[in-house]
């Protein structure tokens, strides 16, 4: 028992466990300063402290999952997917409506986000489904039957409605399919059919959407809501420079410009604090994690395996990319949390046990069982 | 526990695809630099400017609130210009002294004005007074430096023309709840939203979308420049197809005979209302520029409610008027016809037990069909109600819309109730034929709005179409700027619009319930032969519906009885009774009876008519 204990700690992937750890311990500062007020001297709120607990409560989970032997989830797939199907319809009808969206279940400490923790769930039955994956290219009918748990799950983070979530699991499985082969038509259909139905796409929209979208080309036009919060974000980074203002030291954030600073406008804080080199670090940080993740699904024969390490991977990007180019001002605020730095106990757990059992997958492969 | 392994050649070709993601990835990482690079080296000195000399803030521009006129076009509601005034997150110390500074010359709430300013932020500063007049404000116009964090802004109150008659109608603007905020990022503290009635039913168009502007302000809060602006959105207008007029008669001639109740005039063949009035009313000039707090308490005290829209928002027993539907149901159901007679002796024995009294303790003797309704013989309807069953009087009534909203475009719409055989035994009991009994002439279980009479009985004379009731009349959009596109409005707009339609009455039940109508106010034995309005020719029923039981007011003098004890009156007519144009709802709360007063009420709205011309074009046929 305890061989077999020390066996798995000798193979862990250090690498994966370094990066993981850094970036946690960053975001935490990062949160304190968001909510650091200068005139006080003091934090307003105490987010960091929950934050704090959050982290602890994530390793712990990472290194839980990191022991189970990862087949177990794909044994219990489905059961986990209707659970978190479960809770999705719960919000809907149960969870009274937060800025307007039903998108949380309070546990008393925290609210609890099932359309982060169903991440986990639709990844999984996902990975299942390419159980028997013979190794052909992906056809129109592969493409349909791999996306059905995606697509649930989309459906009903919809009618929440939170379509920045929804983009994202969009997003992601689209990188999947990408990284596991489409064969050439698909992928061409594909590309049209995306540029045919941006106009579709446009008139669906709800107004105050569109208002989104239009505001990245010139935020003046709604300088109350969505183009101040970027163009506040936009004047924090700047006014960063290359060494930034130092930690504790950024004004913008921390006179109250930024509305909810600690949240998915954590990059912003960062950029003014540590600047162009510091932002630079980070991105090369995140980076570094996803591709660690990435490649440990090179040697892994099990293909369910192989999907559940891409899909992690292809969720860190798109979260990364998505929040801060939103912050950058580069494509409209959908709120979208950065991994691991932004504050917030759902998000933060699911991508620790996302790694966790990608670094189960790991230590399995290491020690052939 | 294994899993199906791939084939080497799979698993290489799986990885060579899998470099896509990573040159994905790497592209859109370099954008990132690139645009950090923008924005913290080539940009810095413009946005380090920005952050550190200037202070930007947020006010609202408000959005004018659209008007509303009657069917005429005349004005009901505009707006008045008022200021407000805002004051943004300032070091905490500096709050008290300027809101006490404030309160020197304008009445500020300083408890609430210093918890607003604490939630507020520098970008978006909170409300701390609002409705004031120009002479209020202009203090701080001319004090400007020593009120340097303080702005001054200009919003729309309301002004009413008809303060009193409209109240229900109308309802108020008032300031945004902290519930609403919680539920919604539409609105900000310190917003305005439409309280009761049209206000509120009709806010989202009413309301606009306020604008927006952007300013630079110096380190002492000074105002520097505007960055950016958004225009407002100003609301649409509205008109209302009430008659203003007509309303406000409906309102003096309540007031002048001191009644409680509701009186309702609706076009039979649109569901268009006319007049929707309900007493007693509250004063809306209270209300504006700013809810007086003290008033609204005291009307919410008030024991007579004032605040209770009688037309729609409470459900009463129907009384006799109900036997409209007996009649016209026990017809077409060929349960009896006109011929059949029934005996009226002043009672009517079930069992040994079980004896209900007719109105008219000496009886009418052999009654038929039309007679039943002229002299609103009790016992006929006991008979026929026994024969009818509750499941056939049910399909009627709630056919003609008994128990469901009708779906007018106010809030607070109550449905009323009509009991069924499956909704007794449902709850464990058992239906007795006695309380089919009692359900024939509009007692017991059932309760039902004045405003519910008025659209199931124009639903009879119009061919059976059950209209939801409307006072929308049009919406009258302003100039939209188009940049901001149309406004989510989820509303059904269109009206006329039918919401049932009654199929398979054959015509002689109708003509019959028409004949029956006719003798009420036009016969000699009449139960309202004695409120004939002058120049038309109506049909009208009388009801009157006990609120206690008979034996709790036993003890009384017929005038000595308590208010809350006294009888419902109501009283409905057609009008012109060959060919109803109009139908007129009156409900006199705890009146005594529909003939003594709601009768004399109905009579004077047809008056009214009347002389405003509204059965004109019928004379010329």
């Amino acid at each position: 028992m305890f061989d077999a204990m020390m066996e798995k700690i000798l193979v862990m992937n250090y690498k994966l466990i370094f990066v993981y750890f850094l970036l946690s311990i960053l975001g935490i500062l990062i949160i304190y300063s968001a909510d650091y007020n200068t005139a006080l001297g003091h934090v307003n709120k105490g987010y960091y402290l929950r934050q704090i607990v959050f982290v602890l409560t994530g390793i712990t989970l990472f290194f839980i999952f990191s022991f189970i032997n990862y087949r177990l989830w794909i044994h219990f797939a489905l059961y986990i997917f209707i659970f978190g199907i479960g809770l999705l319809l719960f919000v809907l009808y149960f969870s009274p409506p937060i800025n307007g969206a039903r998108s949380w279940i309070n546990v008393g400490f925290f609210s609890l986000q099932p359309s982060e923790f169903m991440k986990v769930a639709a990844i999984i039955l996902t990975s299942t489904m390419f159980l028997n994956y013979d190794g052909r290219l992906l056809g129109f009918l592969g493409v349909a039957r791999y996306s059905i748990p995606v697509l649930v799950s989309v459906a009903l983070i919809i009618l929440q409605p939170d379509q920045g979530t929804a983009l994202v699991y969009v997003l992601m499985f689209g990188l999947l399919i990408l990284a596991v082969g489409l064969r050439l038509y698909v992928l061409l259909s594909f590309g049209v059919l995306t540029l045919l139905s941006l106009p579709l796409v446009w008139s669906l929209l709800k107004p105050y959407q569109r208002e989104r979208v239009m505001v990245i080309l010139d935020p003046g036009r709604d300088p109350f809501n969505a183009g101040y919060q970027v163009i506040q974000s936009k004047i924090a980074i700047g006014a960063g420079g290359i060494p930034g203002k130092g930690y504790l030291e950024g004004t913008q954030s921390n006179l109250n410009f930024i509305p909810y600073p600690h949240n998915d406008f954590i990059f912003t804080i960062a950029a003014e604090e540590f600047g162009f080199i510091g932002s630079v670090i980070i991105i090369l940080l995140v980076l570094f994690l996803i591709y660690t993740v990435f490649i440990s699904a090179y040697n892994v024969k099990e293909m369910p395996a192989k999907v559940i390490i891409i899909c992690t991977a292809t969720l860190l990007l798109t979260q990364f990319i998505v929040n801060t180019y939103m912050v950058l001002g580069l494509i409209p605020v959908i709120g979208i949390p950065f991994p691991f730095l932004s504050y917030g106990g759902s998000s933060y757990l699911t991508f620790a046990i996302l790694l966790g059992i990608v670094h189960s997958i790991h230590i399995s492969r290491r020690l052939q069982v | 526990m294994q899993l199906p392994v791939l084939k080497d050649e799979d698993s290489d070709r799986l990885r060579g695809y899998s470099y896509y993601v990573i040159y994905i990835a790497v592209f859109l990482t370099l954008i990132l630099i690139a645009r950090l690079f923008f924005l913290q080296i080539y940009s810095h000195k413009y946005y380090s400017d920005l952050a550190e000399n200037n202070h930007i803030r947020i006010l609202p521009i408000y959005a004018e609130r659209g008007y509303i006129y009657d069917t005429n076009g005349e004005l009901l509601v505009s707006n008045q210009p008022t200021f407000s005034l805002h004051l943004p997150l300032i070091r905490e110390e500096d709050v008290s002294d300027i809101l006490r500074r404030i309160s020197e010359h304008v009445p500020i709430n300083m408890t609430s004005a210093i918890e607003s300013v604490k939630s507020a932020t520098y970008f978006y500063p909170a409300v701390i007074a609002k409705g004031l007049n120009f002479t209020q404000v202009s203090y701080f116009y001319e004090h400007k430096n020593e009120f340097a964090s303080l702005i001054i802004n200009n919003e729309g109150v309301r002004k009413y023309f008809y303060p009193q008659s409209m109240t229900h109608i109308l309802g108020y603007v008032g300031e945004v709840s902290k519930a609403t905020l919680s539920l919604s990022d539409e609105f900000r503290p310190g917003d305005s939203i439409g309280v009761n009635g049209m206000e509120s039913y009709y806010d989202r168009i009413l309301r606009g979308m306020d604008g927006a502007m952007q300013v630079r302000v110096d380190s002492r809060g000074r105002r520097l420049g505007i960055l950016s602006q958004k225009d407002p959105q100003q609301g649409s207008d509205i008109h209302i197809t009430i008659d203003a007029e007509l309303q406000k008669y409906a309102y003096d001639v309540m007031k002048r005979r001191n009644e409680t109740g509701a009186v309702v005039v609706m076009n039979i063949s649109d569901g268009s209302l006319l007049t929707l009035f309900s007493a007693p009313t509250y004063d809306l000039e209270q209300f504006t520029p700013m809810v007086d707090t003290d008033y609204l308490r005291t009307i919410r005290a008030q024991e007579n409610k004032p605040f209770i829209n009688r037309a729609i928002s409470s459900a009463y027993p129907p009384g006799s008027i109900f036997k409209l539907w007996m009649l016209a149901g026990g017809l077409n159901d060929n349960v009896v016809t006109t011929e059949t007679q029934f005996n009226c002796r002043g009672v009517f024995t079930y069992s040994r037990t079980q004896s209900y009294f007719c109105w008219r303790r000496s009886g009418h003797g052999d009654v038929s069909a039309v007679r039943a309704l002229e002299e609103s013989c009790d016992v006929y309807f006991y008979n026929l109600g026994l024969l009818m069953g509750i499941d056939t009087i049910n399909k009627y009534a709630t056919n003609y819309g008994f128990g469901n909203r009708t779906g007018v475009d106010l809030p607070s719409e109550r449905k009323g109730f009509f009991p069924s055989k499956t909704w007794k035994e449902d709850r464990g009991g058992v239906w007795f034929p006695g309380e089919s009994i009692i359900t024939s002439i509009g007692q017991g279980y059932i309760t039902t709005t004045p405003l519910q009479i008025a659209v199931s009985t124009a639903a009879l004379f119009n061919g059976g179409t059950v209209y939801t009731p409307h006072i929308l009349k049009k919406v009258v959009e302003p100039e939209m700027n188009e940049r901001y596109g149309p406004k989510n409005i989820t509303l059904n707009l269109s009206y006329p619009r039918a919401a049932r339609v009654v199929e398979g009455m054959n015509n002689s039940s109708i003509e019959a319930v028409r004949e029956g109508m006719f003798r009420v106010s036009n016969g000699k034995r009449g139960t309202a032969r004695g409120y004939k309005p002058k120049g038309v020719v109506i049909g009208g029923k009388t009801g009157t519906s006990q609120v206690v039981s008979l034996e709790a007011v036993a003890k009384y003098k017929k005038d000595e009885i308590p208010f809350n004890l006294r009888d419902h009156g109501w009283f409905v007519a057609i009008a012109p009774v060959d060919n109803p144009k109009y139908v007129i709802t009156v409900f006199a709360e705890h009146g005594g009876s529909g003939s003594g007063a709601a009768a004399p009420v109905a009579r004077s709205m047809i008056n009214k008519m009347v002389a405003m011309g509204y059965f004109e074009a019928d004379s010329e046929e």
